[in-house]
């Protein structure tokens, strides 16, 4: 029988219709119109412009530190989380594993206002720390997800002969267990440093004096701003975030191939 | 701390895959129970040290001791930076920007938490409501001497604000044509355009319902703030038949199509067809002759700014004709201030903002904020956009 040419047709429809809007984006980011002609030529004065500007530069450098941050902790909850929910299979953290999916489920609005509302209620001045924590809360969970996929293949025996072999919970861990995750943990670093990085609701809520990130001003900018310029800005935050995607997907990638060995 | 046996898993074989026995031991024997979960705890305790050391250090820093600091809510991109630099050398102080997208979800921020902006930037509808809501200060006029001296009073009195009791106008748009003289041989002068059929699939109205059903109503001798019912329904009728020749409702894209060709007449705010001028002439700008709509972005000072001696300084100082020019310039929005004109490039002078004829001017309508009865224009919109 001849196989159907449909699913082939759907994904190659499905795929251009994912890309080509952002494959259009970057072309034009390197575009701009000859002065007085009906024609385009391709300039780099785009991303010489927003590299030059100081805002871009300040919204850029906050959102990095911003990234970083939240990666770093939602890691170590991530992992910590997702051990537990493997180690101890209880109600308790049945429930627990429950409460982990509940972020990726919430409409964003939701939980950027409901932030905003508990921090007014506690007091907290709105800042940096504010928006770290919250993108702690929701990045925490897609870690804890990443790692728990990977414990699934996970070969206990290894835990088991370490401390037959007299090994003690710290070196079983540090030696063992850790070396063992450490490509899902550095895949669920990476998607929670894009998370961050992307993040636009949440952020606009949380975000106090002076901590502004490059999705906010982006929105901002649609307003007022040239496309070509947004264009800019949002092929190098694409750029960014395609790497340390790539860069994830491979970590994960060893992982699984090692699961198999 | 265990690093002799550890006991806590003391049968590897029951270990992590049969932890519901494991949890039960734990409970039932504290003292193993606490030696196993004890690494997990220092784990926890370094973790949470660390992230409030982090938060102190990072949220420590928005309040350097050294310089003090002008917290300016705005949109983005929308001000000249190196005037922005002089201020702030002249003052010895920071600017610190943060930007919202749309006034309402600057309003919605900034109900929930009180957050001590020194200037922002609303549009005037906005400025209404936060006057209301007691969120913005009546201004010392002794301390903006440049915007008293140099403001255009009568687009003051056109705001509603004629002594600048609460506000400075600043940036001002207006809704208008932006069209490709090349293709279409004559400008635009009337909202009528749009029932012309030989043009139709090369015709752009904005993808805002306030500009669109506005000047439907303009253009039919009404005001653009109506809530009348029957002025409203022949309103939507009008747009109803202009829909018929129009390609789209739209904003960014709109500009790229009139850029490359694609559409011949674009309704859109002047600033942004502006910019396009510059690089191509066969792009122009045109008013129509009923009338446009006027959009007007003020400076405020909250009650509760921070630093209100600096946020006076900075709006008089950017009410300075030649800083208002750089702005001007920079922004393509007409900068209202008396003098402003000779600080700008000589391709800036001839640009159509400063031909605005002052009947234009006084033609021109003004977006105000509806209260609930902008339910009545949200009702007609969606009749626009379902109809065929």
């Amino acid at each position: 029988m001849k196989p159907s040419r449909i699913p082939l047709l759907t994904t190659i429809f499905v795929l251009l219709f994912f890309y080509v809007p952002l494959l259009l984006m970057v072309v034009q980011s390197f575009q701009c119109r000859v002065p007085g002609m009906d024609a385009r030529q391709w300039t780099l004065k785009w991303y010489d412009q927003i590299f030059h500007d100081p805002r871009v530069l300040e919204v850029s450098l906050n959102t990095l530190v911003i990234g970083l941050s939240a990666a770093v902790l939602s890691t170590i909850l991530g992992t910590l989380a997702a051990l537990a929910i493997y180690r101890y299979r209880s109600r308790l953290q049945s429930f627990h594993a429950g409460l982990l999916y509940v972020p990726l489920v919430l409409p964003e609005i939701l939980m950027g206002i409901s932030l905003l509302v508990c921090f007014s209620a506690l007091g907290i001045e709105l800042g940096r720390g504010t928006v770290i924590a919250a993108h702690v809360a929701f990045c925490t969970s897609y870690v804890a997800i990443v790692i728990m996929t990977s414990l699934q293949g996970f070969d206990y025996t290894l835990v088991e002969a370490a401390r037959d072999l007299g090994a003690t919970s710290w070196q079983t861990n540090g030696r063992i267990v850790l070396p063992l995750l450490f490509p899902a943990i550095a895949a669920g670093a990476l998607l929670a440093f894009t998370l961050s990085l992307d993040d636009f609701i949440v952020t606009f809520f949380v975000s106090g004096k002076g901590c502004t990130t490059l999705p906010v001003y982006i929105y901002s900018a649609i307003k007022h701003g040239r496309p070509e310029r947004m264009c800019a800005i949002s092929s190098a935050l694409l750029g960014v975030t395609f790497i340390l995607v790539t860069v994830s997907v491979l970590c994960m990638g060893n992982k699984v191939v090692e699961g198999k060995g | 701390m265990g690093f002799g046996k550890s006991r806590g898993m003391e049968s590897p074989a029951g270990g992590f895959p049969h932890a519901d026995k494991q949890f039960v031991d734990f409970v039932k024997n504290t003292k193993k129970g606490l030696r196993m979960i004890r690494p997990v705890g220092w784990l926890a305790m370094g973790l949470a040290v660390t992230g409030l050391a982090a938060m102190l250090l990072l949220t420590g820093c928005q309040r350097g001791p050294e310089k003090q600091k002008l917290y300016f809510y705005t949109w983005a991109d929308y001000i000249d930076e190196n005037t922005v630099r002089e201020f702030e050398e002249a003052y010895h102080c920071e600017v610190v920007f943060d930007y919202f997208d749309s006034n309402e979800s600057m309003l919605a921020k900034l109900k929930a938490e009180n957050i001590g902006y020194d200037v922002i930037l609303p549009t005037t509808y906005m400025v209404e409501i936060m006057k209301r809501e007691g969120m913005i200060r009546p201004l010392d006029h002794a301390k903006i001497p440049n915007a008293v001296k140099g403001i255009d009073r009568r687009l003051a009195a056109k705001v509603g604000d004629e002594n600048l009791e609460y506000s400075v106008p600043y940036y001002i748009g207006l809704t208008a044509f932006g069209y490709n003289a090349e293709k279409l041989g004559k400008a635009p002068d009337s909202w009528r355009i749009y029932e012309n059929t030989a043009l139709a699939g090369r015709m752009t109205l904005l993808e805002d319902m306030r500009a669109v059903i506005g000047a439907a109503l303009i253009t039919l001798g009404y005001d653009m703030n109506s809530v009348d019912p029957r002025q409203l329904e022949e309103a939507r009728d009008l747009v109803i038949r202009w829909k018929a020749n129009i390609a789209k409702f739209g904003v960014d894209d709109v500009k790229q199509g009139l850029a490359s060709g694609e559409f011949f007449v674009v309704q859109g705010y002047s600033g942004d067809i502006l910019q396009f001028t510059v690089e191509d002439p066969n792009i122009r700008l045109a008013i129509p002759k009923e009338g446009t709509i006027l959009a007007i972005d003020h400076f405020v000072i909250p009650t509760n700014a921070s630093n209100p001696e600096l946020a006076y300084q900075f709006i008089n100082f950017m009410c300075d004709p030649k800083n208002a020019g750089r702005n001007l310039e920079r922004t393509q929005y007409l900068v209202p201030i008396e003098g402003v004109q000779n600080y700008v490039s000589e391709a800036m002078k001839s640009s159509p903002i400063f031909l605005i004829s002052d009947k234009e001017f006084e033609r021109a309508q003004l977006t105000q904020d509806l209260g609930t009865d902008i339910e009545k224009f949200s009702a007609i919109w969606d009749q626009i956009k379902a109809a065929h």
